[in-house]
């Protein structure tokens, strides 16, 4: 709570395409006498109020349901408006943009491949069957709670930024990707199974997933990619077996 | 303080225009109005969707609690029951011929979501899930609360959004992420698009089409305690201010009761609609000395002005400009189904275990009742009262039809962009039908955007925005918030006049066009100080206390003098007022308790 | 739609097959080292293993182990150098000697178990 425990931090900040330095990264540190109950994304924001206008960064709605600031800290990828800067333990803070993006200036990556790669997967619900003209479709709490899990994903892209096989192939699809198709298929309103699945058994595809366990690690909203893409690779055996 | 190094600085290299788009629809935002009018109108015509932020990071994701709509799924409930409790609710200044449309078709718009695929919670019998929420009743206000809201956990924008976004996708709608937009290109009342720097590589861009809609969402950003996103700074509304446009209400401003403590992250009203707790120093229910009948739920004006008076009289939690809200009777179990986001809010940004202990929280600037003048199907009146400019639409928190009046129910916000953004694009598409000639693009409708835009970059003054901004908003926080006066509104007003002046003295940091945040940043400042310019005048005028517009100097409602919307001009560096009558139709005025 | 260069992959079947063949190596092998070391205790010798190898039953047993363990073992290493390595050279010819491998090691496996033709010891027939 209002606890008047501060501590001068030292922020260790990897830049990129600023300072008349195009396209080379360099580092640049910053003292920033914080509180606590500060986030990083207050930190950072104090930073470029008061000491460097220039720091760049996306950032939006500071309350962890955007996903804007996703970037790398301390090594690990995380939303910086929902990381607290003292939890963190450390006296010196390294913030990198998201692994496997291509920078474009500073902390912020271009997120391009995010809508591509969702777009891939069909991401809206197929029907073949019309919904009853005055009223909702039907659908138990047990098929309802199917969804759980899926549906919170807010796009941030820790998870892809920090799974391996994203970084060694940058056309691979990725969590949420996979997360989102599971979201369709999963429900129980949803009749376009083969439509998401046509993406999915390719070789940028669920293949691709070693079940690393990182996208796990990473996700801000503790949500499981791994075990949707394993139950993914399920049905799609049994959709091309059976 | 590090500072730049001046050799590094880029030089300022002339803006200009890189391209121009044309489309059916230029859609502005995309938050739940602006993406339910592109859903609409793609159906039939080429939109573009311009942002200033990616799709799914827009603002309207944030929202909690439900989407309002008289299904009666789990209740007897009929859509005048919903159309009284608006009403009432926003203290008899809503205009009651929207407000009819909104609850009749609000079920209309609430199972379209569900067969585009939202997820909503369900009820054992498998239909959409509905709970309870302030001001909003049984039978006229005489029975108890009503299970009225339409839910999915506590992330039904979140759900709506994202649903939204993807039949965008689906219908094949042209986006434009991080496109900031600069201004309307109006000329003989004939909106013929946008200009928009492009954030990511610098440049300007024109959106020429014959559609222009505009759900660019609030401007409670002009506030430091803000439930709302940082990039809801009311874009919108300043270009509408500056095109030379009036807008509608702009005293009107809700503070939503429980904004987490310091930071003033939006705590869900569904906590109370759940049955949370509202508890003081003294650890009793204040709210019923405020509502004794609706206590927690009473709507959000009388709320918040009853946690202001608890802290103002120093029966905040340790005298302390806060109190808390309760969810520990409501048990674990009931918090991680219903509540989920709330729980992990609480523990990520002030580390409170609600299920353990009683989250501090304290009102939040949230919602803008007021902003831009539309009738019914969505034009926006460049008179404020009846004449539309042609091809000019608007819906959302941006708009005024105006649904919410003095104040707006919860709930009553997703109902209102989602519903009106499909109105918008119903009459789009109305509109468009009619083959309207494409205007054409005037030479000059970029250089005024350009001469802005270079203005900045080239600055040489010495005044910090953030600086700027930091006072604004923490003015506007003391002096024009729950509570208001004459004597600090109008020391406000001189002290806003004052940043305006110190705002033509800025510098930036980041002189290049790539990514330069610090240009939006200066745009933005500028816009935010237009609106607090006529949101402070507004309440420095309206000389009564009527919903969240609340004057310690005129503590009653006066509908002989009030009972009228503001219209505020900018004219020649002044404010120009005047006035239009509500639309009353079925209930007259009456006194309003809870 | 440069996600979508290669929709029918087959990467289903081959996935599935690389878990059966998983699932199946490690019970042969584990039954292999129970039978002979714990069950039959077989002595240790020339004469008795190329007894054993020369019946029927155990050719088949051990060029199955042979195919299925070099379709899993390398079919895991194809799948590393699809996931690291994106030169179109280096790949071609890391697969060339990845599928070299294959048929070399098959065809040595083969022309060793095949001509076992011992003294047929009187438990194997």
């Amino acid at each position: 709570m209002a606890n008047h425990e501060n501590k001068t931090l030292t922020f260790r900040i990897r830049r990129y395409g600023t300072g008349g330095k195009a396209h080379e990264h360099y580092w640049q540190e910053y003292k920033v006498e914080a509180m606590k109950g500060q986030s990083v994304l207050d930190c950072l924001n104090e930073i470029r109020f008061k000491q460097d206008g220039s720091l760049t960064f996306r950032r939006s709605c500071r309350s962890g349901i955007c996903g804007s600031c996703a970037m790398t800290i301390n090594g690990v990828s995380r939303l910086a408006c929902e990381t607290q800067v003292m939890t963190l333990g450390t006296e010196t803070v390294t913030v990198e943009p998201l692994k496997g993006f291509r920078p474009i200036k500073d902390l912020a990556v271009d997120i391009d491949p995010i809508p591509e790669k969702l777009l891939a997967v069909k991401p809206y619900l197929i029907t073949k069957t019309p919904p009853p003209s005055d009223q909702e479709r039907l659908q138990s709490q047990a098929e309802r709670s199917r969804l759980d899990g899926l549906y919170e994903c807010i796009l941030c892209g820790c998870c892809t930024a920090s799974c391996p096989s994203f970084w060694a192939d940058e056309k691979y699809l990725g969590p949420f990707a996979f997360l989102k198709a599971y979201r369709f298929i999963a429900d129980s309103r949803d009749e376009g199974e083969r439509e998401h699945f046509e993406a999915l058994d390719d070789k940028h595809g669920l293949w691709r997933c070693h079940t690393i366990f990182n996208c796990v690690e990473a996700c801000p909203k503790s949500l499981n990619p791994t075990k949707a893409i394993a139950a993914l690779k399920r049905e799609l055996v049994k959709n091309r077996i059976g | 303080m590090a500072m730049i190094d001046p050799e590094t600085i880029h030089d300022v290299k002339g803006v200009s225009v890189h391209n121009v788009h044309r489309h059916d629809v230029i859609v502005v935002g995309a938050g739940l109005a602006a993406m339910r009018a592109a859903v609409e109108a793609s159906k039939d015509y080429d939109v573009a969707v311009v942002s200033k932020v990616f799709p799914t990071r827009s603002h309207s994701g944030a929202a909690q609690g439900g989407i309002a709509a008289s299904l009666a799924n789990e209740e007897e409930d009929h859509w005048e029951w919903h159309m009284f409790d608006t009403v009432k609710g926003s203290d008899y200044l809503g205009d009651q011929d929207a407000i009819e449309i909104l609850v009749k078709e609000a079920p209309i718009v609430v199972r379209e979501y569900e067969h585009m695929g939202a997820a909503f919670s369900r009820t054992p019998d498998g239909r959409i899930a509905q709970r309870m929420f302030g001001g909003h009743t049984k039978n006229f206000g005489k029975g108890g609360p009503i299970l009225r809201a339409c839910y999915a956990a506590d992330r039904t924008g979140h759900v709506l959004l994202h649903t939204l976004y993807e039949n965008c996708v689906k219908n094949g709608v042209r986006f434009y992420p991080e496109f900031y937009v600069l201004g309307l290109i109006i000329r003989d009342n004939i909106c013929r698009g946008v200009v928009a720097w492009d954030v990511v590589n610098g440049g300007v861009h024109i959106f020429h089409g014959k559609a222009v809609m505009f759900g660019t969402g609030g401007h409670a950003r002009v506030y430091r305690i803000a439930s709302i996103s940082l990039s809801s700074t009311g874009d919108g509304q300043g270009m509408v201010l500056r095109a030379g446009l009036p807008l509608e209400d702009m005293e009107f401003l809700q503070f939503h009761p429980t904004g987490l403590y310091i930071h003033g992250i939006l705590v869900s009203e569904a906590a109370r609609g759940e049955g949370g707790y509202l508890i003081n120093d003294a650890g009793e229910r204040f709210m019923k000395k405020y509502a004794p009948e609706k206590m927690e739920l009473a709507p959000r004006d009388v709320t918040s002005r009853a946690i202001q008076r608890e802290i103002d009289e120093g029966r905040g939690i340790g005298g302390k400009d806060f109190v808390h809200l309760d969810l520990r009777h409501l048990g674990k179990d009931k918090i991680m189904t219903l509540l989920p986001q709330i729980h992990e809010l609480a523990w990520k940004f002030i580390h409170v275990d609600c299920v353990k202990d009683p989250i501090p929280i304290q009102p939040t600037a949230h919602y803008s009742m007021g902003g831009i003048p539309t009738d019914s199907d969505c034009r926006v009146l460049g008179d404020g009262k009846s004449r539309p400019v042609v091809g000019f639409f608007a819906a959302g928190e941006c708009a005024c039809v105006s649904v919410h009046g003095a104040n707006r129910l919860g709930t009553n916000s997703l109902l209102e962009a989602s519903l009106f953004g499909r109105r918008a694009g119903i009459s789009i598409v109305r509109f468009l039908r009619d083959e309207p000639e494409l205007a054409d693009l005037p030479t000059d409708a970029a250089a005024e955007a350009i001469a802005e835009v270079e203005g900045i970059l080239s600055s040489s003054g010495t005044e910090r925005v953030a600086a700027i901004r930091a006072e604004i908003q923490q003015r506007m926080t003391v002096d024009c918030a729950v509570f208001r006066s004459a004597g600090k509104l109008s020391k406000l007003l001189e002290d806003v006049r004052g940043l305006q002046e110190r705002y033509k003295h800025i510098r930036v940091d980041d002189r290049g066009q790539d990514f330069n945040m610090d240009l939006i940043d200066a745009i933005e400042l500028g816009r935010m100080l237009d609106l607090a310019e006529v949101m402070v005048s507004g309440a420095l005028g309206r000389e009564e206390s009527r919903g969240a517009h609340s004057r310690t100097d005129f503590p009653k409602r006066d509908d002989a003098k009030w009972l009228k919307h503001t219209l505020a001009w900018k004219k020649d560096g002044k404010v120009v007022f005047d006035y239009k009558s509500v639309v009353i139709t079925r209930f007259q005025p009456k006194e309003r308790v809870y | 739609m440069k996600y979508r260069e290669n929709v029918t992959s087959g990467g289903a079947v081959l996935w599935l097959f690389q878990r059966v063949t998983g699932v199946f190596l490690a019970a042969v092998l584990f039954a292999h080292v129970w039978l002979l070391h714990y069950l039959l205790r077989e002595d240790l010798t020339f004469a008795a293993v190329s007894d054993r190898l020369a019946t029927p039953l155990w050719k088949t047993i051990d060029i199955t182990f042979l195919v299925v363990a070099l379709f899993h073992g390398l079919y895991g290493l194809w799948i590393v150098l699809e996931d690291y390595i994106h030169v179109g050279w280096l790949r071609v010819l890391l697969y060339s000697a990845i599928s070299l491998v294959a048929i070399a090691a098959l065809v040595l496996g083969i022309l060793t178990i095949l001509p076992f033709q011992g003294e047929v010891s009187s438990i194997w027939q």
